[in-house]
């Protein structure tokens, strides 16, 4: 029998691989596919010997054979030796009992190599498929896989995806954690209609749900903080009343569930909640997704093909992990060994050496205050775009072959005789994200111009992520060298963009590491564009003319008003687009009221042409601001508008100083919520000078009526947000007294 | 034993140059506060003066050169010859400490013959939960042990660690490096004074008490 469909879901069991097909119709396919996969040891045969004889004792269907494969660093082909375990499921096992082999003193010597991808990924990899494929299947009577013929592509940008139905999970009434409010009804919505399951009843609510599934027998359960709240507390209430809960397809199993964690990334901590992840189902949790909150399913599906990690996982590991699984399937496919884990530790360098290279990009600070028909100029994806014309990838640097191809500056080489892992991957990977650019730009039908825009927003998160990756920890394909000849060569060209330009007779008016704001009266858009191709040509990769401002304004620093700060500006192009950056409208932590306040008094400076519209829209600012002052002075907010959303850096109980977000940590923690680094929690401002410090502040889902909020205090951020706007505020514009 | 040091007291004088030189060489663990940097940034200087290099080996992104810079401005050295004889390599994960201390240490000390080799937060790397604490264990007994042969042959290896995280765990680990070392020291800031404390007693591993 041939089926036809996407591949839904892989995953392990006995004797194979399971795989979900869903047809064109919406009808699911349980199949298996016989699946034997493979890790490779390597080192002295004296070190590999006492392993491969404690491999031959294990009563396990295993065969272990002579193989070759390529070092990664060298490039040169070692023999290794492949063992191949029968039924995947003891895959893990063998690998951990190997890998506490090798790290022991008598394991010295010993390398592992594909040994800590997960099956799925493996699967994917060696049968050259990936979730969501497109693609003919023939199948035994019994549902056994005989052969998977692909219809599809990971390049491809007009695929389709299977058709899904979707069951929505959430509490009743806003989107706050619901273990950080009181206690509310769960709402299950399945063909646009909602029911409302009262929680109290738990034994009616698990049986009217274990229903719903079956009548309906959802593909997605698309939750609102599933992860941490929904599932687990679904799942105690079941097992309290001794009840089935039908989350997954596969009969006979589990969730799978995946510890929470903090991590540090990019100056802040994030907090990865617990993972459900189900079988033959998926579940993905709204607010556990950082591709889904970015990119929306669109984009997460686009990163879960290009990485052949499946979509439930993808929607849970980041960008990092995504775009290391397509570095890891383009050295599985090439033959490289993919070593275990990062062991590679920077080569020694001199002080002065390391004061020269550990730099980042380059950052000249604006020139304060508003600016009339400036050009913003920027290097398309530099980073990516540097590292494949330059040939910058761990094995690349700092080669033995090539010392005369020096990267600027820093006195590090690149090889000129292998091309790199990372190039290779990312030239098709930007020639992708430009395609799906223009297709959006073309594109007549809006839903496909949405979804083409969600997909280049997902490829442009993995690049931001390749250059992060060569400085980070444990990044596989990672160098700390090749990451400090990226931002050499990125000091370089801005340099030498500021050069041409001010070689030119423009004026600069603030640069940072990849975008230049220029000016020069009477430049045309077309003398810009020409500007652009010459840059280009010079600096040897694309810089792009994004276009001019009618006008923009580089606001000072709140603490110093004598300077500016990098990339906090509000300017309008000459076709009315607005772009902000840094300011409160922009910013997460901003009460809701505060932003829609700003917004609105920008949009109406937006209609500025010039400095002298725009001071003669003061007025009708003020006016804004006013009308918004007299709501709060009449408490016509509501508290959910006045919520301040928070990151917490620390568990609650190391809060030294009684921040306000220290105060409401607390507050949450006293209450039994618990709270780990990275998680957010939403808080009003009830008086922020009293004396007992736990009144400054409530959580928002357990302020209740007898709360007011701080209407001075929100009153200031009031007029910060308004004062922004102006570079020079007229006296008549400061703070005036005038609520009680 | 109880010394204290002034933070600008005359240079290469006193502790911590004077609690190291008399060792024919082993492995010094300083464990402490802040202040830990600015010993550091004294015992670097003090082999720098005598025309040594210096290897620097980082956990934790801890080197900083400006103090060195200053050293040698006050002696009237010159800053960059300073500089380029401190050889530093930074390592993020346990893994990386591993292989640096058990493969390119050697390689490293063949090369520059420094008589000090710093080890700034070492242990950083091996309080990652995100690796099974068995491996981490034995991970830190192989470097432990390649570190206490390199000592032998006498080179100063001077631990520079702050206090591990609340955990029996990092404290174990803690006590992996203690018991290797010839000398213990705890360093606390007081005022315009580096209190440096000699413990003798070598602790063994904290015993388990409850359920894990």
């Amino acid at each position: 029998m041939k089926i036809t469909g996407w591949i839904f879901d892989v995953y392990a069991v006995d004797g194979g691989m399971r795989v979900w097909i869903i047809d064109p119709e919406g009808r699911k396919h349980r199949l298996l596919d016989p699946f034997s996969p493979s890790f490779y040891i390597g080192g002295p045969p004296a070190a590999v010997r006492p392993l491969l004889t404690f491999l031959s004792r294990l009563n396990l269907p295993l065969e272990v054979t002579r193989a070759e494969g390529i070092e990664f660093y060298s490039g040169k082909t070692i023999p290794v030796m492949r063992v191949r375990l029968t039924n995947p499921i003891h895959f893990t096992k063998v690998v951990r009992w190997c890998t506490s082999a090798a790290v022991k003193p008598e394991g010295s010597g010993i390398s592992l190599y594909n040994c800590d991808l997960s099956l799925p990924q493996l699967y994917f990899f060696e049968r050259k498929s990936f979730p969501l494929a497109y693609c003919e299947v023939e199948v035994d009577p019994c549902g056994t896989i005989q052969t998977v013929g692909l219809l599809d592509s990971i390049w491809r940008t007009d695929y389709t995806t299977p058709p899904l139905t979707t069951l929505t999970l959430r509490m009743e009434g806003g989107s706050i954690r619901p273990d950080h409010t009181g206690p509310r009804r769960l709402e299950v919505v399945l063909d646009g209609r909602t029911t409302c399951l009262e929680a109290e009843d738990e034994a009616g609510l698990i049986d009217r749900f274990d229903r719903l599934m079956l009548r309906h027998d959802p593909d997605l359960i698309l939750s609102e903080w599933g992860d941490p709240y929904l599932l687990p507390r679904l799942m105690a209430m079941a097992k309290k009343k001794r009840f089935p809960l039908l989350l997954n397809r596969e009969p006979d199993t589990g969730v799978i569930t995946r510890r929470e964690r903090s991590y540090f990334t990019y100056g802040q901590v994030v907090h990865q909640a617990q993972a459900h992840l189900l079988l033959g189902r998926w579940h993905i949790d709204l607010h556990n997704s950082f591709l889904v909150d970015q990119t929306e399913l669109e984009g997460l599906f686009e990163f879960a093909r290009l990485s052949k990690i499946p979509v439930q996982q993808m929607a849970r590991t980041t960008t990092g992990t995504g775009i290391t699984s397509m570095q890891m399937d383009l050295a599985f496919q090439d033959g490289i060994l993919i070593p275990w884990r990062k062991q590679e530790s920077e080569a020694f360098k001199s002080a002065d050496q390391l004061l020269l290279t550990d730099k980042g990009g380059l950052t000249y600070a604006p020139k304060l205050g508003f600016h009339e028909e400036v050009a913003e100029l920027d290097f398309a994806s530099m980073y990516p775009a540097m590292m494949a014309r330059y040939n910058i990838s761990p094995e690349t640097i700092n080669c033995p072959c090539c010392p005369h191809n020096l990267v600027p500056e820093i006195g590090h080489h690149l090889c000129t005789k292998r091309r790199g892992l990372i190039p290779r991957f990312l030239e098709p990977f930007l020639a992708k994200r430009a395609a799906y650019k223009r297709l959006k730009k073309t594109a007549t039908d809006p839903e496909w111009k949405a979804r083409y825009d969600a997909r280049q927003s997902a490829l442009k998160w993995g690049m931001v992520t390749t250059f992060g990756y060569q400085g980070y920890k444990n990044a596989r394909f990672g160098k700390i060298e090749a990451h400090e000849a990226i931002t050499a060569y990125a000091r370089e060209k801005l340099l030498q963009a500021k050069e041409i330009v001010e070689a030119e007779g423009f004026e600069m008016i603030h640069a940072i590491v990849d975008s230049l704001w220029i000016k020069k009266p009477g430049t045309t858009e077309a003398d810009y564009e020409a500007l652009a191709e010459r840059i280009s040509k010079r600096c040897e990769i694309p810089i792009a003319f994004e276009g001019i401002y009618r006008w923009v304004l580089f606001p000072p620093s709140k603490s110093d008003r004598e300077i500016g700060v990098p990339n906090r500006y509000l300017g309008v192009f000459r076709n009315g687009e607005v772009k902000l950056r840094g300011i409160e409208a922009r910013r997460g932590d901003t009460p809701p009221f505060i932003r829609a306040a700003q917004t609105e008094m920008i949009e109406t400076l937006s209609q500025a042409k010039n400095r002298e519209e725009y001071e003669g829209l003061l007025p009708d600012v003020e006016a804004i601001r006013e009308t918004y002052r007299e709501r709060l002075k009449a408490r016509r907010v509501s508290l959910w508008e006045l919520a301040i959303a928070k990151t917490i850096s620390k568990s609650p109980g190391e809060y030294q100083k009684e921040s306000l977000t220290a105060i409401v940590a607390k507050e949450l923690a006293g209450r039994g919520v618990r709270l780990s680094p990275g998680q957010s929690i939403s808080y009003v401002i009830t008086d922020a000078k009293a004396r007992v410090k736990s009144d400054r502040a409530r959580a928002l889902g357990f302020i209740d009526g007898s709360w007011g909020f701080d209407a001075e205090k929100y009153e200031s951020l009031l007029i910060q947000a308004a004062e922004v706007l102006f570079p020079d505020p007229p006296d008549r514009f400061r703070q005036r007294k005038l609520l009680p | 034993m109880d010394t204290t040091y002034e933070i600008d007291a005359p240079l290469f004088s006193g502790p911590p140059v004077s609690l190291i030189s008399g060792m024919p060489g082993g492995i010094a663990l300083f464990c402490g506060d802040a202040a830990l940097w600015l010993l550091s940034a004294q015992m670097i200087g003090w082999r720098l003066a005598r025309s040594e290099r210096v290897l620097f080996l980082d956990g934790d992104n801890r080197f900083n050169p400006y103090p060195i810079a200053d050293l040698a401005k006050r002696i009237g050295r010159d800053r960059s010859l300073f500089l380029s004889s401190i050889l530093i390599s930074r390592a993020a994960t346990c893994h990386q400490m591993t292989t640096l201390i058990t493969r390119q240490l050697g390689i490293g000390i063949a090369r520059h013959r420094p008589r000090l080799v710093l080890l700034a937060e070492p242990l950083a790397t091996f309080y990652d939960e995100a690796v099974s604490f068995t491996e981490r264990k034995t991970l830190l007994s192989r470097a432990v042990g390649t570190l206490a042969r390199q000592a032998r042959e006498g080179i100063w290896i001077v631990v520079l660690t702050s206090p591990p995280p609340p955990s029996h765990k990092s404290a174990s680990l803690l006590s992996m490096v203690r018991n290797a070392a010839d000398r213990l020291f705890s360093v606390r800031t007081n005022e315009n004074e580096i209190l440096i404390r000699e413990e003798n007693a070598v602790i063994a591993p904290p015993h388990r008490t409850g359920r894990r």
